[in-house]
């Protein structure tokens, strides 16, 4: 069964770009316009298996969406990975801070992506 | 000016004829050599003062003359002031609206490209999915020709010599069909395979195409960042263009210290920002780090 990815960025084409490159390798791919939407589609959908967020988005940005995903039950082990333009250790810092499982700097490579996720989801 | 330097005229005069009275009415030379002098000294006197009364009247006047003029210069630079905030306030309206506008277009431009690149590659996958299972179509149907002219070789046997002939013809016959059948079954077959390799070879370059698009994410970012700086300028300038009506060097004073407090709240406040979040000055991709 294939595994569902919760996609969060404000980009329309950062989206279109990452769920084609994940729907390319089989994954099911749920797309947020925005940290807010992101924590609204995480409440909605059960099932969700990894979630990639940016960071700096309008009404939530990706540190305050981690913040609150590790807050509730279900998503305390979920695999969190920020993808970002963000590549400060600062930010990297208070990203580990808040429970990221990983940090993925823009612009990122397809094939580099996969390989993160295959390892954090298999 | 005037009736002081008549009445300091009038005043010599008058001493003089008393001085010459009593140097007459004495009548020796000692007198009148002294009396001389005292209308000498008298005369100074009044040139002394005559001198120093012009002296102060013309300095008075010098004062009052800087006074006016300094008043002209306040006036001068805060309508100076006035005209660059709104002329500056009016480029940067323009260029904040320009920023905006380079945003969106480009923003469209590179959605409508990625959707048309994922367009292309799912289309191809479609075309080689179809050729792959037409493919297996083609070579389904020789395996159920083949395997109903064995039917009916096996039928065949034993039956009269006119019909085995018949049936020897129709063999020849649909043995050559499905030698045509093979070969275009095997045509089918490769041209599946190639489509299967454009396939990948075409979502290999669109994910290509997707590192580099990215920079669109990146440009928007930065011109929202140079957006607000504009805006935050914008705000300051035209408080300048509202001007002041100053027209004292306090007022003016306290003017400038208001356009002061004004910028240093803006700079705080994109100071409070984050700092720029674009950092990446090429198309290399980002690190990957898992904690």
């Amino acid at each position: 069964m294939a595994k569902n990815i919760l996609a969060v960025d404000d980009s329309t084409s950062i989206r279109q770009m990452v769920a084609f490159t994940l729907k390319s390798a089989g994954y099911t791919v749920i797309e947020a316009v925005d940290g807010q939407d992101g924590l609204d589609k995480a409440k909605s959908q059960s099932g969700i298996d990894l979630v990639l967020t940016d960071q700096n988005m309008p009404r939530m940005d990706g540190m305050t969406l981690i913040k609150t995903l590790r807050g509730m039950p279900q998503f305390s082990a979920t695999p969190i990975l920020m993808l970002t333009t963000e590549s400060s250790d600062e930010m990297k810092t208070q990203g580990k801070a808040v429970g990221a499982t990983g940090w993925i700097v823009k612009p990122f490579d397809p094939h580099k992506l996969l390989e993160v996720i295959k390892k954090v989801i298999g | 000016m005037k009736t002081f330097s008549r009445s300091a005229v009038m005043g010599a005069l008058a001493s003089g004829i008393l001085l010459a009275v009593h140097a007459l009415y004495f009548g020796t030379m000692n007198v009148a050599l002294a009396d001389a002098l005292v209308f000498l000294l008298i005369v100074a006197c009044w040139s002394y003062l005559l001198n120093q009364t012009d002296g102060s009247r013309k300095l008075s006047g010098h004062q009052e003359a800087s006074a006016s003029g300094d008043n002209l210069f306040i006036q001068e630079s805060s309508a100076f002031h006035v005209q660059l905030g709104n002329e500056m306030s009016d480029q940067l309206t323009s260029a904040h609206t320009e920023l905006g506008n380079t945003q969106a277009i480009l923003s469209d431009a590179i959605v409508k490209l990625v959707s048309n690149f994922i367009a292309i590659s799912d289309g191809v996958r479609e075309l080689s999915k179809k050729a792959g299972t037409f493919s297996k179509q083609v070579h389904q149907l020789i395996e159920n020709v083949r395997s109903t002219m064995s039917a009916s070789e096996q039928a065949s046997r034993g039956g009269a010599p006119t019909e085995a002939d018949s049936l020897a013809k129709s063999k020849q016959h649909v043995k050559a069909m499905m030698g045509d059948l093979i070969a275009f079954s095997d045509t089918v077959a490769q041209n599946a395979n190639e489509l299967n390799a454009i396939h990948s070879k075409v979502e290999q370059n669109v994910l290509v195409v997707i590192s580099t698009l990215q920079f669109q994410d990146m440009s928007s970012q930065l011109i929202e960042h140079a957006r607000m700086r504009v805006s935050a300028l914008k705000e300051i300038t035209k408080e300048m263009g509202k001007g002041g009506d100053s027209t004292n060097q306090r007022e003016y004073m306290e003017q400038i210290a208001a356009y002061n407090r004004l910028l240093q709240k803006h700079v705080a406040s994109l100071d409070k920002q984050k700092s720029n979040p674009v950092a990446q000055k090429d198309f290399g991709t980002g690190d990957i780090e898992l904690f």
